[in-house]
């Protein structure tokens, strides 16, 4: 009898565990999003203000480091997110790096929102809410 | 490449899942056992193929119906009301020879399904089963009336030696000491048998066993055999 109950509080201890553990890294995995875009939204508002006024070269240096950034997050992105995602930002973010090589203004202007777009569904995608359960 | 190693992955992860789940996940399923079944052929399926999808899209959902399926089963364990709710209650189809019209629509169960059922158990009239029951599972148990039985030993006043359970000394010339000691003899018997069947090395041995009478079985492998033949 002692045994069974012991059997029993160790299967509800695994339980909890488990289900604790799938919480905990949810909630982990969402706040390393949110981080994460956050950052790289930073970095894209401050190439908006330098397209918007013109400064190229800052533009420019400002896009590689982005490119920079974004090789490291990816790495742990593809283990979080469908890789469809990555592949849109990544192709994004080159196209931008072209147009604001070849200073065009509309076209980096346009790209960088979308790409923006892109970043800011990463987080709210992985949010706990009613529209995302359902 | 990425595939092969996913799969070797997934595969794992889904039988140490199942192993984790209980032994009645390969037999008799419940409802509820039977939805975590299917549901985690297709989740494990799904990020094997396509490679797009995070390994851990497949992992978590799998943990999380293993945490379920186990959580379930052991409420409906202690709990008469959930057993109720996710195995359902057995439903009586057949009543002293008699169908039960009404729990058959109710199960949907048509009357062409229950002669099949009743013909795979053997018994071909209706009126020979005093209880049809369809179980929780899906499965029919028939109890059939009590002189359409079959005769047992106790009805012929027999009384069979009791059955023990059948202990392997040697399998494929490996001696199991433990199993060896659970028999309560030891190795100076078995040796004794062995050479009363010409046998001298135990390695010379494919099975030895005691059988279910208590009776010492030895097997020769057939190697051996070929050899003395030669």
């Amino acid at each position: 009898m002692k045994r069974r109950t012991k059997s029993n509080l160790k299967t509800c201890f695994f339980i909890i565990l488990l289900f604790s553990l799938i919480i905990s890294a949810g909630i982990l995995v969402n706040i390393f999003l949110n981080n994460t875009s956050k950052s790289l939204l930073n970095s894209i508002y401050v190439i908006q203000f330098n397209i918007e006024y013109n400064n190229w070269d800052i533009s420019y240096i400002e896009i590689v480091k982005l490119k920079e950034e974004w090789k490291t997050i990816e790495r742990v992105w593809s283990a979080l997110i469908h890789h469809d995602e990555i592949d849109k930002i990544s192709e994004n973010l080159e196209l931008l790096t072209e147009y604001i090589k070849e200073k065009d203004k509309t076209n980096s202007l346009s790209h960088l929102s979308v790409l923006k777009k892109y970043i800011e569904h990463i987080p709210e995608m992985d949010k706990l809410c009613i529209e995302n359960i359902f | 490449m990425i595939v092969f190693v996913r799969t070797i992955i997934l595969y794992i992860f889904v039988t140490l899942a199942m192993r984790l789940m209980g032994k009645r996940q390969i037999g008799e399923l419940q409802p509820f056992e039977l939805v975590v079944a299917l549901m985690l052929s297709e989740l494990a399926t799904l990020p094997m193929q396509d490679t797009a999808i995070p390994l851990i899209h497949g992992i978590i959902p799998i943990l999380t119906l293993m945490s379920l399926e186990i959580l379930i089963s052991f409420l409906t364990l202690k709990i008469e009301f959930l057993r109720k709710v996710f195995c359902g209650t057995p439903d009586i189809l057949i009543k002293h020879g008699k169908v039960s019209e009404e729990e058959l629509r109710r199960q949907r169960f048509n009357l062409d399904d229950l002669i099949e059922e009743l013909r795979m158990s053997g018994y071909l009239d209706i009126s020979d089963i005093e209880y049809a029951i369809l179980e929780t599972s899906g499965k029919l148990s028939i109890i059939p009336k009590a002189e359409k039985s079959p005769v047992t030993k106790e009805d012929l006043n027999l009384r069979p030696q009791a059955t023990k359970l059948p202990v392997s000394i040697i399998l494929d010339g490996v001696l199991n000491k433990k199993n060896l000691a659970i028999t309560g003899h030891d190795l100076n018997w078995l040796m004794e048998n062995l050479r009363s069947k010409g046998i001298n090395d135990i390695k010379d041995v494919f099975i030895a066993m005691i059988d279910s009478k208590g009776n010492l079985f030895i097997q020769r492998r057939d190697r051996d055999e070929e050899e003395n033949k030669k």
